[in-house]
């Protein structure tokens, strides 16, 4: 890489001061953040009590089926949900509490300090401004007094730094007139033009073609580590998170069911629910019979199910027994070192020890 | 700035790609130029009796003479020139309001919104014509007066329109994107929500102008015009009692409004076909759809189908939104 030009200083100093905090304190700390919709229909519980830790540099991975919560919880982070969200808890970023800040200054954070990259590029881009023009508006937002040839300068190294070929021509095109692959790295550049702190990815591969995943991701974590920013990365998508996570957080219904280190999650998962997810997807490494899957469909958050949420679907529930009553609380299995909100963490984990793998049915 | 240039001459460019384009363009240009021009075409004051009265139409009097010995194609141009203060003063002032109400009513929503859609509601069921004949009978008839009545009852329509587009682009992810990077709700509005919702203004205004221009001569011709300004409507009036001998005085004055009218509304039309889908990613120099270009050969019967289902199902009936 090219020794930083003057214009990346110009745009890159204010955040770098206070980037490099000391590893114990948390970027980014979640605590018992809840947010409920009221609807025509009742109030939606989307999320209930999650709390998490975002550390400087690292990657975190929140897993979970569609409507599990994840997106809600990464918009709640931004400030970005609609007018009818109620929102309790904390959310601390760097001493403050982003949750009770007023709007001006949650506006600095946005786009600064904190980034967000969108699932789907061809929708998160305006289709009536240029590529080059939205991705220095990300950057004029906060710094008025950059000029027009620092601005340009650096929204074309941006563009060269995220793989789109021939930058200075790609900045006067139009979203539409880039594949799939390329417009994500487009937003990429977009969330990643004031080096933030905290990126926010809301499955930034799903939308795409298989075989650019893996590129489109590469340069995520390519700009990432060159930022320091860390990242929560959000997905469905296992093979994802095993790729690039370094912790991740795995979501049901709302709730957080078990939360560790990459490896260990997934090597000795401690919840049913993660058990079943890893069961489900299709792996090179291991001669499989069929793939598991999770019975039932998951609850709607207008009527989450009482006790723990995942019992109707659970093989392991016990019933009658607390898995119906008891709302169990996330914490730390004594076999796997990892917390898990499962009432028989401790017993899962010696039924099943070296593997993922739950007895193939069928 | 190139790039505005060269979106614009794309624009004219697939305007002047449909015959309902080109038809448009070429009935309002050549009297809004006249029109616009008045001074320089027929200078002098055209009310001057200064010509032999009820001559037809000859080299030296372009639309003839009147019972008053006055040359009718200065009137018609001096007409023209009132019709067309008029149509852009009140488009200007609409815009504005209008933009700027259904941007705030759309965007803000709630209490804001309620209000302000109520107070549309309330001017929507004024109708402008009986309101100026009312104003014009305690305020005596102004040409200001005039135009300020009408942009006061015509931007609801436009503000409806703005409202319901802003209320669709905000929710789009784009929105949330700008507002993800930091950028503030006026910034938002302006830089990405409304580009997106000009297309559908562009729509309405020559409908909206048609529609001044109507009004403006209706008032005229019942006598409630300007006293002071030469108006289109004022010399249909004035040419009723010589309709059956001499043509001319009636004729000419109203080819030239009802080219007027009717190439605003097609040009409308023409706007529509042409900004037919501003939000589906497609670029400002996208290719216009096949199936509005000039029919030709095999391509006639498509073409028509294509206009039937149109007429069914357009996107943006926005002439059933102007009364």
């Amino acid at each position: 890489m090219s020794p930083p030009s003057s214009t990346d200083r110009v745009v890159a100093t204010t955040s770098s001061a206070s980037r490099s905090g000391t590893a114990a304190e948390p970027v980014l700390a979640v605590r018992n953040l809840r947010v409920r919709f009221r609807t025509a229909r009742g109030v939606v519980h989307a999320t209930e009590g999650v709390s998490y830790d975002l550390f400087g540099g690292e990657v975190l991975g929140v897993v979970g089926e569609s409507g599990s919560g994840k997106t809600v919880s990464a918009m709640a982070v931004l400030g970005l949900l609609p007018a009818n969200a109620e929102v309790t808890g904390q959310i601390h970023f760097r001493g403050r509490d982003l949750l009770g800040l007023p709007p001006a200054e949650l506006r600095a954070v946005r786009g600064q300090r904190i980034a967000m990259v969108f699932q789907d590029a061809l929708a998160a881009l305006n289709p009536l401004h240029r590529v080059g023009s939205q991705i220095a508006e990300a950057i004029t937002t906060h710094h008025r007094d950059v000029t027009r040839r620092q601005l340009r300068d650096r929204t074309v190294q941006l563009l060269g730094d995220v793989g789109i070929p021939n930058p200075s021509a790609a900045a006067r095109r139009y979203p539409h007139e880039f594949s799939g692959g390329m417009r994500q790295r487009v937003v990429i550049a977009m969330a990643l033009a004031n080096d933030p702190e905290v990126i926010i990815a809301d499955e930034p591969t799903t939308a795409l073609d298989v075989t650019t995943q893996a590129q489109v991701l590469d340069v995520l974590e390519r700009m990432r580590e060159r930022t320091g920013s860390a990242m929560v990365l959000i997905t469905h998508n296992l093979g994802v998170v095993t790729g690039v996570a370094d912790r991740v957080l795995v979501m049901y219904a709302g709730k957080v069911m078990e939360s560790g280190g990459i490896g260990a999650v997934f090597t000795k998962p401690a919840h049913p629910y993660t058990i079943g997810l890893l069961g489900s997807m299709p792996r090179l490494d291991q001669d499989g019979g069929r793939l598991t899957r999770i019975a039932g469909q998951p609850p709607s958050l207008l009527d989450v199910p009482p006790g723990c949420a995942f019992h109707p679907r659970c093989p392991h529930a016990q019933l009658p027994g607390p898995c119906a009553t008891d709302v169990p609380e996330l914490r730390t299995a004594s076999a796997t070192g990892h917390r898990s909100a499962c009432h028989f963490a401790d017993d899962l984990t010696r039924v099943s020890p070296s593997g993922p793998s739950l007895e193939p049915r069928g | 700035m190139t790039s505005r240039s060269r979106s614009g001459t794309a624009f004219l460019r697939r305007l002047l790609g449909r015959p309902a384009g080109v038809v448009a363009l070429v009935l309002v240009v050549p009297p809004a130029l006249a029109g616009l021009l008045a001074g320089r075409i027929a200078p002098g004051n055209p009310k001057a009796q200064a010509y032999p009265t009820f001559r037809p139409p000859s080299r030296e009097f372009l639309m003839g003479t009147d019972n008053e010995g006055r040359a009718l194609f200065a009137m018609v141009v001096h007409g023209l020139a009132t019709s067309m203060v008029t149509v852009v003063s009140v488009i200007v002032i609409a815009a504005v309001i209008g933009v700027a109400v259904g941007a705030l009513s759309g965007y803000r929503g709630g209490v804001v919104d309620g209000v302000l859609m109520r107070l549309v509601d309330m001017l929507e069921a004024v109708p402008a014509f009986f309101l100026a004949i009312v104003a014009f009978a305690v305020l005596g008839s102004d040409q200001n007066t005039l135009i300020v009545l009408l942009a006061a009852t015509s931007w609801t329509a436009l503000a409806r329109i703005v409202r319901a587009q802003v209320l669709s682009v905000k929710r789009r992810e784009f929105v949330q994107a700008a507002r993800s990077l930091g950028s503030s709700g006026v910034r938002t509005v302006i830089r990405h929500i409304l580009p997106n919702v000009t297309p559908a203004v562009i729509v309405v205004l020559p409908l909206l102008a048609s529609r001044v221009v109507l009004i403006e001569a209706g008032l005229a011709f019942l006598g409630l015009g300007d006293p002071n300004r030469l108006s289109l409507g004022y010399l249909i009036a004035n040419a009723q009692p010589h309709l059956q001998y001499y043509w001319w005085m009636s004729v000419f004055p109203g080819l030239v409004l009802t080219s007027l009218v009717l190439g605003f509304n097609l040009l409308g039309d023409a706007f529509n076909d042409v900004l037919d889908r501003p939000s589906e990613g497609q670029a400002p120099e996208g290719r216009a759809p096949a199936r509005r270009a000039w029919p030709g050969g095999a391509g006639r019967q498509r073409v028509v189908a294509a206009a039937a289902a149109g007429a069914a199902a357009g996107p943006l009936d926005v002439a059933a939104v102007l009364d």
